[in-house]
């Protein structure tokens, strides 16, 4: 079996921009959500929502380039810089991948570009906004950006696309189909998904608070988290630093609505089917970075309970809020935690409302991490990460 | 570690020309053009009038009412392929070993945007219902093939647009061979949507009559609706006659422009010989080429490049574009024609491209077929589908040994 690691991360999110910035920031609880600003928001309709701090975007993209990207394909170009200066890559741009987990990525462009339609009744479309309303867009500014011409592609799979495009990056590398890819998930906040979400019930008013007695939903975030993978012999050829091996993902599809998630037991069972194919006994899982968002942590914890029961368990979604790629900052967090052999603990758990070794203070990891990503539809994918050596 | 054959026992198609693959075929091979009017919305402030819009009722699923009435159009011309395809491989068991990989584009954009209209003029606390906003994300449409056919294996959406369908059927190849699926049903659907329709009319990418690709005067696209699905099997598992053999298939980037492919076709062409590697065929066995052809100035002429670059200047092989017949299907065009590139390689008719009378110059030699079907033994065939972004995408397909 191929041995694939991950060698470099690049994250934007609301605890920090960059790995190290970020993982201080999950450590010490993140800096919470903020108030929106620019959107006409529902009468009642929540305002809190989890923004990157503020960055200078020049750093990364010349100032011509920007006024052609909407903020997926800044986060994009960002977050992969970082990833392939975090990893010192330098490989043939024709032998790198990008896959990303797009969660409503688009969303915000393609409203603004029917907003005017309706308001025009059709005779005025923009024709520079159009491009961008695509959710490969980002992947696609990404390749122009960087000149990487490998395999392409964007996976949609709600609140799984991030572990949807890490795993394929995987398999990408197994099969050959690449030397490197630069993988995991990017959203972005939308007023429209924002809207929707509110209106379906899903929305807090006061906090993200994953596993805890006064959890009265989620969070939209804006993020980005780009992980460079690669064959572990290659790796070690080009004297490259792993910070930590996937050792392998298992998957559970069930006959769920899309937005409504699949039962409990299909979570757990992708756990189960990703340790056995990793090779990891339950007993070595020190950690589950779990899905639990506010919304879903019955279920999480359900499936943690039958699968983990004996695991300490946080969920980044306290300190980062839920897109539906989180995917790739979780996985960022995954690899932090096996590269500083820290177990992060769950902002806002107060009184917890399960049955389960919630992590309240950071602590020592040691063993393997169980990353859950879970999305509705009925999808559920779990990875195995570990320490290399 | 031999990797397994994988061979294509069950075809779904539905598009403007019919509503299931034999009624597609036919028309296909008789020349019949699917483009004409469209009233599934206002085109009147548009350069582009006509498109190849599904003018007869949606079948509607074996799903509850609930369920029924949260579908959106995409969703519906979707389940109705996927079935077809199941239906056409015999129904085998569907269990967790059965992988679900889906192209989505504009998906559920055209229910939606009605949602959104109302958003617009109500304002956000617009009492517009919510159902129409069910299937808005893009893996919606896979979603509903799951929970319609019991599908329990691995499922992925694939979202890049026009290449959307066929990296599909790529990545549902890949989990065959892998040993992660036993059996995929893979491909794509698209719908008809407000937003694309004024999009490429703002690129002034939309021909004003029917798309013509490779024609000297070809002005751009047309845009239509449809699905294509496939069911892949592993050779050792299959009980029905097969149609084809998937050979392999190829996904590179442009990393050029967003909109404009690379003029000339250079990764395209790396998609193509990809391809052709990974399907262990030499370049000049290619028989027949179904061109991504859109119809845009840019697009035909970088593509015949490319395809001259990947199989070889002597190259015999013919080349024509579905999209002449069932227009630009965007999300769902690599499904459409890689289900209509298997009925090509299985009864060995290499389908015409029906609007073009003079073949553009900068095409050549690429050998185009005009008119109607051209009796061909097409021993393999590559299926082309490049997307917005710079995505390209080649699938190989090939006869299966009598």
């Amino acid at each position: 079996m191929t041995r694939i690691v991950a060698t470099g991360a690049g994250v934007l999110a609301s605890p920090g921009v960059g790995r190290e910035e970020f993982w201080r920031g999950i450590l010490a609880g993140g800096r919470g959500p903020s108030k929106v600003a620019g959107w006409t928001l529902r009468p009642g309709a929540p305002e809190l929502v989890f923004q990157v701090p503020e960055f200078d975007t020049k750093t990364w993209i010349a100032p011509a380039a920007i006024r052609r990207l909407d903020r997926t394909g800044i986060f994009a170009i960002v977050a992969a810089k970082l990833a392939l200066a975090d990893a010192r890559l330098d490989l043939p741009l024709h032998r790198v991948a990008i896959v990303v987990g797009a969660g409503g990525c688009g969303v915000t462009t393609t409203t603004g570009f029917h907003r005017r339609l309706v308001e025009t009744a059709g005779t005025d479309p923009n024709p520079m906004a159009f491009p961008n309303t695509v959710p490969n867009a980002a992947a696609g500014q990404l390749a122009i950006a960087t000149g990487i011409t490998g395999f392409n592609t964007t996976l949609v799979q709600t609140g799984a696309s991030g572990e949807e495009a890490l795993v394929l990056a995987a398999d990408l590398l197994a099969q050959g189909r690449c030397d490197a890819a630069v993988a995991g998930g990017i959203d972005e906040l939308s007023s429209m998904m924002h809207h929707a979400l509110h209106r379906l019930g899903g929305l807090s008013r006061t906090a993200c608070r994953p596993f805890d007695r006064a959890a009265d939903g989620t969070m939209l975030a804006e993020d980005a988290g780009l992980i460079v993978l690669e064959r572990l012999g290659d790796a070690k050829k080009r004297g490259a630093r792993a910070l930590a091996e996937l050792a392998g993902y298992g998957r559970a599809s069930s006959p769920a609505r899309p937005l409504a998630y699949g039962p409990a037991a299909a979570a757990a069972s992708a756990i189960e089917s990703a340790l056995a194919r990793a090779g990891v006994a339950a007993s070595d899982v020190a950690w589950v970075n779990s899905a639990a968002n506010g919304v879903s942590d019955a279920r999480c914890a359900a499936a943690i309970r039958a699968a983990l029961p004996r695991a300490a368990v946080s969920s980044v979604a306290g300190s980062c809020g839920e897109g539906l790629a989180i995917g790739g900052v979780r996985a960022a967090a995954s690899v932090c935690a096996v590269a500083e052999a820290t177990i992060p603990p769950v902002a806002n758990l107060r009184e917890p409302a399960f049955e389960l070794d919630l992590v309240r203070e950071a602590r020592p990891l040691k063993g393997a991490v169980v990353q859950h990503g879970a999305g509705t539809g009925g999808v559920d994918l779990a990875i195995v990460w570990r320490s290399h050596a | 570690m031999t990797r397994p054959r994988i061979l294509v026992t069950g075809v779904g198609l539905i598009t403007a020309l019919g509503p299931d693959a034999e009624a597609c075929w036919s028309a296909i091979v008789r020349g019949k053009c699917g483009i004409g009017p469209v009233d599934l919305f206002d085109v009147s402030p548009y350069v582009g009038k006509v498109g190849a819009q599904i003018r007869f009722p949606l079948p509607l699923p074996r799903l509850s009412r609930a369920d029924q009435r949260r579908l959106s159009r995409c969703d519906l011309i979707g389940l109705a392929a996927a079935e077809e395809a199941l239906n056409d491989a015999g129904n085998p068991v569907r269990d967790d070993r059965f992988g679900l990989a889906v192209g989505a584009g504009a998906g559920g954009m055209f229910d939606a945007e009605r949602y959104h209209e109302r958003f617009v003029k109500d304002g956000p606390g617009t009492r517009a219902p919510l159902r129409d906003l069910s299937s808005f994300l893009p893996d919606a449409t896979a979603e509903w093939i799951g929970r319609a056919f019991g599908l329990a294996g691995p499922r992925v959406t694939v979202a890049t647009a026009c290449s959307s369908s066929a990296t599909a059927i790529g990545i549902g190849a890949d989990w065959i061979r892998s040993g992660r699926a036993d059996r995929v049903l893979c491909g794509g659907a698209d719908a008809l949507s407000r937003v694309t329709w004024g999009g490429f009319n703002a690129l002034r990418a939309v021909d004003p009559g029917r798309c013509r690709p490779f024609d000297r005067a070809r002005g751009g696209i047309s845009l239509g609706e449809g699905a294509g699905f496939l069911v892949l099997e592993r050779e050792d598992l299959v009980r029905t006659k097969p149609r084809a053999v998937f050979g392999g298939y190829g996904v590179t980037s442009d990393a050029f422009h967003m909109t404009n492919p690379h003029p000339e076709g250079a990764s395209a062409s790396a998609a193509i010989r990809a391809a052709l590697a990974d399907a262990g065929i030499a370049p000049g066995d290619v028989d027949y080429v179904n061109a991504h052809g859109t119809g845009t100035p840019a697009n035909d002429t970088a593509e015949s490049k490319a395809i001259r670059a990947a199989l070889g200047e002597a190259t015999r092989a013919c080349v024509s574009s579905t999209k002449s017949q069932v227009g630009h299907t965007l999300g769902a065009a690599g499904g459409v024609e890689a289900a209509v590139t298997v009925l090509a390689v299985e009864r060995g008719v290499a389908p015409p491209n029906v609007t073009t009378s003079e073949i553009d110059p900068a095409c050549l030699p690429v050998d185009v077929v005009l008119g109607e079907g051209r009796p061909l033994a097409i021993r393999h065939a590559v299926s082309n589908s490049f997307a917005f972004g710079g995505n390209n995408c080649a699938l190989v397909f090939s006869k299966v040994a009598p």
